[in-house]
């Protein structure tokens, strides 16, 4: 239990150092930034008990809010990806329920690709890649002045990050296998 | 009391949830971020920190373009000292007018930067300790860069013209008429001018240069050539499409601008408008 704890610490600080050092430094095209982070999120086990669930995505969306690109007085930016984190965790036993493969998830499995295959976990990671940049686009933005151009930022930075999180879900099955 | 109780359990998830998510939105729609004013400057210390870090790392991969820029603006101010006019011309008249005496630049390295936001910033590695104060300018090797917004001891963040706040005074080199130069937010090469009246002739590939009609840049600092020429809707001014010289993605060296005549200037001006 300690040892899995361990490991979750661990695993979420390599998240957020990889999202601020690496990925946040990759802007294609001016305004399109993957966010992979949210993978944390995605593949916690389905025994985490709610609070800690909500918890934990709020302290990870505020890791990523505390390094922002720009940092003076900057309000707009700070707390916008703790709120798209803590909504996609508060959604996320409703969306494993929706898409539920079998009747009840098995013990021991995890909400991977491994346990229920690529195209489940590409289904999965869809629906919540698109609630997280949705809210998080829009917070950012926080004007509804010029909706075509934060539609395709969405688009495209959505797109990113799925290819992220799938490419890194296959690297991670095929290197421990 | 009882019933109290078994409602908080029943719903703590549901309740956790809006705790949290009213935490992070009144973060959000806070302007200021950090209530506390001492813990701001603690994590703006921090932040700077690590980034000097990164910065120190970084910078490296950029140095022979940075080397480039270098050359070429030391060939540009080789070329103004070749320029002068020779001493004894100089009368003792135009060493009093000469407006350039103004000011005098502190040179900065960028070590925070951004280009893909509606509001950008920018932070310096210079601050009070270096003579930086709020309410200067900032030029680049290749043109203008923003203005100082807030200053610690070592450090200084710039609002920058990729900022929605951002305004500048900016003038034609061909004619003097006189703008504005604002960010529109889509493309961090392109700015706008506007006010500038309709009745002069603009075409695409003049210049735009600073006015010098605020104390914050010198008059003819660089900022861009006009790409489109389009008017208002009310056809009586221009909209000015202009691609900024100055590349922001590639900014590491960049200069302050002090002016010594600040302060007597505002306040004379602040008396005349009394």
């Amino acid at each position: 239990m300690i040892d899995q704890l361990n490991r979750y610490v661990f695993r979420f600080i390599l998240v957020v150092l990889f999202q601020v050092l690496v990925l946040n430094n990759m802007q294609f095209n001016g305004y399109i930034v993957p966010y992979f982070y949210i993978w944390y999120i995605l593949v916690l086990p389905f025994e985490t008990p709610g609070w800690l669930l909500l918890v934990s995505a709020f302290l990870l969306g505020l890791g990523i809010d505390v390094f922002p690109q720009g940092l003076a007085g900057n309000g707009s930016s700070l707390g916008t990806h703790a709120a798209a984190c803590v909504l996609i965790a508060y959604l996320r036993p409703t969306v494993l329920r929706w898409i539920n493969p079998r009747d009840e998830y098995e013990p021991g499995t995890y909400p991977d690709s491994r346990s229920f295959g690529i195209l489940w976990f590409l289904g999965y990671a869809l629906i919540m890649i698109g609630i997280h940049h949705f809210v998080l686009f829009f917070l950012e933005d926080l004007s509804l002045r010029d909706i075509l151009r934060t539609f395709i930022r969405i688009l495209f930075s959505g797109l990113f990050s799925l290819i992220i999180i799938l490419l890194w879900e296959g690297i991670r099955f095929k290197v421990s296998r | 009391m009882q019933n109290l109780i078994r409602f908080i359990i029943r719903f703590s998830f549901q309740i956790i949830f809006v705790v949290l998510e009213v935490i992070a939105l009144t973060l959000v729609f806070q302007n200021n971020p950090l209530p506390n004013a001492r813990m701001y400057q603690l994590a703006q210390g921090v932040n700077s920190f690590f980034y000097s870090q990164v910065n120190q790392v970084t910078k490296f991969f950029h140095l022979t373009g940075e080397n480039a820029t270098l050359v070429t603006e030391n060939a540009r101010l080789r070329n103004e000292l070749a320029n002068r006019p020779p001493l004894e011309s100089r009368d003792s008249m135009s060493s009093l007018t000469n407006i350039n005496y103004t000011y005098d630049f502190i040179p900065a390295r960028v070590v925070n930067n951004s280009v893909n936001r509606q509001n950008n910033y920018m932070t310096l590695r210079v601050g009070s300790a270096q003579g930086v104060r709020p309410d200067m300018g900032v030029v680049g090797p290749q043109g203008i860069v923003g203005v100082v917004k807030n200053v610690s001891s070592n450090f200084s963040t710039v609002i920058p013209v990729l900022n929605s706040r951002f305004r500048g005074s900016v003038k034609l080199t061909t004619q003097e008429y006189f703008g504005t130069l604002t960010w529109p937010g889509h493309n961090y090469r392109e700015a706008l001018v506007t006010e500038i009246p309709s009745h002069v002739y603009v075409y695409v590939g003049d210049t735009i240069v600073t006015s010098g009609l605020s104390t914050i840049f010198p008059a003819g600092e660089m900022v861009g050539f006009v790409t489109r020429v389009d008017r208002n809707p009310a056809g009586s001014f221009y909209e000015l499409t202009v691609l900024l010289n100055q590349d922001f993605k590639k900014l590491t060296t960049v200069y302050v601008v002090r002016n010594f005549m600040k302060a007597e200037q505002e306040r004379l001006e602040e008396q005349t408008n009394d």
